[in-house]
């Protein structure tokens, strides 16, 4: 009994160990594509401020998250549930996503690869700038990605402090995306400038 | 021949009862003369110092614990949440898990395997706590399915590592967890990912003949199957007759399984549940189709998954033939001639419907009055008790079917109280007696 308990206690700290480092390195990964990843700038769609906040998370609605396949490059014949690229260019304010790929393309030097999946795809019909201040209705490709990144908590209660902003603040993200195209929200930024800045502790 | 007792695990509870019956039985049978006075203590005493009687309230007060410590863990963190910075917070989780695992490994130094157990539960659900904490900390990609995943990981491995079986159980309902949230999302038809992983907590429930973890895995298995169906049927808009005829024969090729597993003395305890499984899949599935409010008459359906469905009761044939031919055991040649007769339902023309519909119901009453009839020979309760049931409510679906719009109302639920009454009485008095000679041969 003593050597079965002995040989047990071996393999419960085994145990507690790989549980910890488990748990350790869910940490260690965001903060290693915090301190390497390519910062990029993201846009937040105006939502109805009603359902912005649901209870201490802020449900965040990226421009990204809308895609007009049928207008980026890369593949426009995209499935529900695929896990898809996005290529990112550098744009004012916010970085613009110039194409979709299933397989991850090579990112241009001042790019980006962001990993996503894709919700939803619908056939629309969308309105499209003519000259002048003519509009069309054309028919277009949509896809709903999805990048893990639509939950930011927040202490309870501060919510409200950003669900109306002031006339005139715009609220963007800043995430790191690091080699495997996972983002992480690094920054809250308010008119460009950050409002809280996400570290270790 | 299956023994139906052979599977069947006393709960601490029941044991509890047990010993309480028997203490008074006891008596009876001293005053009787049956059983020597001096005997009856020597009884009462290998009774009552059985293991399955083993501090039966410790481990149920043990398991509450258990989980009232997680909750209040999550409880402590959510309502300190601004007062506590993150150092706090995940000390606070760290100390939560050790602790678990020390408290483990001390109730096992005195042998107290059953509060182990429970500390060991613990363990996984802080495990699990840790993970959703640190995403809603960390603001972590949010993949709800991959946190499962994670989670039940860390399960598997706490099941495999301690022994424990309620780790296995906790391990197998967050893998069910997982498929039940990846499969929906996945292009993938048939979600094969749960196959591994839950292949991969089946060793050691083998191994540790774990009969509660081995009832769970056969429920999860039940699942995958059930819902891999459904999305299939929806994503090919197949109807709901085709996913229970197709279903229907699973649970017949399941039971053959189980009735050719029951053959090989070491593996008797894992066949009967899985015949049990799937005789009630296979008895409940058959059961629908044979109403007639649920497909109006019409044999409905896509000839193409009946075919299927047809192909599937092949191989549970040769698997029931194989059986009847060693030991004469019909249970599962009967049950797939009854789920075929469902499934060739399909192949008649829609404008006699109501014809096949009609013999498809002659069939069921008919297989139900040869499930207990076969029950009985086997010496199995549980199967008599099933297919008791299983008749009582079919003949009681038959009166509402047929006589719902024949009789008047007033007219219609007395003969139908009168029909329940005389159902009752006449079954039941049918069954103690079978159950009463199964007693005997016992």
């Amino acid at each position: 009994m003593n050597r079965e308990g002995m040989t047990r206690g071996g393999r419960l700290l085994i145990l507690a160990l790989v549980q910890t480092a488990v748990l350790a390195a869910l940490i260690g990964f965001r903060q290693w594509t915090l301190e390497t990843g390519t910062p990029v700038v993201l846009a937040i769609r105006p939502v109805d401020p009603r359902s912005l906040f649901q209870g201490d998370y802020v449900q965040l609605s990226y421009e990204i998250g809308h895609l007009r396949i049928d207008r980026l490059a890369g593949d426009d014949d995209l499935e529900r549930g695929e896990t898809v690229f996005v290529d990112l260019q550098p744009g004012r304010p916010a970085w613009q996503a110039t194409g979709v790929w299933r397989q991850r393309p090579v990112a241009a030097p001042a790019g980006a690869v962001l990993r996503g999946r894709v919700d939803w795809v619908a056939e629309q019909q969308c309105e499209e700038s003519g000259t002048g201040e003519s509009t069309a209705i054309v028919p277009c490709r949509i896809a709903g990605i999805h990048y893990g990144i639509e939950s930011y908590f927040v202490p309870e209660g501060k919510g409200r402090e950003w669900e109306q902003p002031p006339e005139g603040e715009r609220i963007d993200i800043r995430v790191a995306i690091n080699r495997a195209g996972t983002p992480a929200i690094s920054a809250i930024l308010v008119n460009g400038q950050p409002k809280v800045e996400e570290g270790l502790f | 021949m299956v023994q139906a007792g052979t599977t069947d695990r006393i709960t601490p509870l029941l044991h509890q009862y047990y010993v309480s019956r028997l203490r008074s039985d006891l008596s009876r049978w001293v005053e009787q003369g049956w059983v020597k006075r001096e005997d009856m203590d020597a009884i009462l005493k290998d009774a009552a110092s059985s293991d399955r009687a083993s501090g039966s309230l410790p481990n149920l007060l043990a398991l509450l614990g258990a989980v009232l410590v997680a909750a209040g863990a999550l409880l402590f963190l959510a309502a300190n949440w601004e007062g506590m910075g993150r150092i706090a917070k995940l000390a606070v989780l760290a100390a939560a898990l050790w602790g678990a695992h020390a408290a483990s490994y001390a109730a096992v130094r005195v042998k107290a395997d059953q509060f182990a157990e429970a500390m060991m539960l613990l363990s996984v659900a802080l495990f699990g706590a840790g993970i959703m904490l640190i995403g809603q900390i960390y603001h972590l990609s949010a993949d709800p399915p991959a946190g499962v995943l994670l989670w039940a990981l860390g399960a598997i491995v706490a099941a495999w590592a301690w022994p424990s079986q309620l780790a296995a159980c906790a391990a197998l309902v967050l893998i069910s967890l997982w498929f039940t949230l990846a499969a929906p999302e996945s292009p993938l038809p048939v979600y094969l990912p749960f196959l591994p992983v839950w292949a991969a907590m089946l060793p050691p429930v083998l191994r540790m003949r774990w009969m509660g973890a081995y009832h769970v895995a056969l429920a999860s298995a039940a699942w995958f199957v059930v819902v891999t169906l459904v999305l299939l049927m929806s994503a090919n808009d197949a109807a709901a007759e085709d996913f229970l005829r197709l279903g229907s024969a699973l649970a017949a090729l399941f039971l053959a399984v189980g009735s050719l597993l029951s053959g090989v003395a070491s593996a008797v305890p894992f066949a009967v549940p899985l015949e049990r499984y799937a005789l009630m899949g296979a008895l409940a599935g058959v059961s629908v189709l044979a109403l007639p409010s649920f497909h109006d008459g019409q044999a409905g359906g896509n000839p193409w998954w009946s075919g299927l469905a047809m192909l599937v009761l092949l191989a549970a044939l040769g698997g029931a033939v194989i059986r009847w031919r060693s030991v004469a055991d019909r249970l599962a040649l009967g049950t797939v001639a009854l789920v075929a007769v469902a499934v060739a339902c399909a192949m008649v023309p829609e404008e006699h419907g109501w014809l096949a519909l009609a013999a498809l119901n002659l069939v069921l009453v008919a297989a139900l009055i040869g499930l207990i009839a076969e029950g009985y020979r086997r010496d199995d309760r549980f199967v008599v008790n099933l297919g008791f049931v299983a008749f009582a409510l079919t003949i009681l679906r038959l009166y509402f079917d047929t006589f719902w719009l024949l009789f008047d109302r007033s007219l219609f639920f007395m003969v139908g109280g009168l029909l329940v009454i005389a159902l009752g009485w006449g079954l039941e008095r049918k069954r103690r007696h079978l159950i009463g000679d199964l007693g005997e041969a016992a």
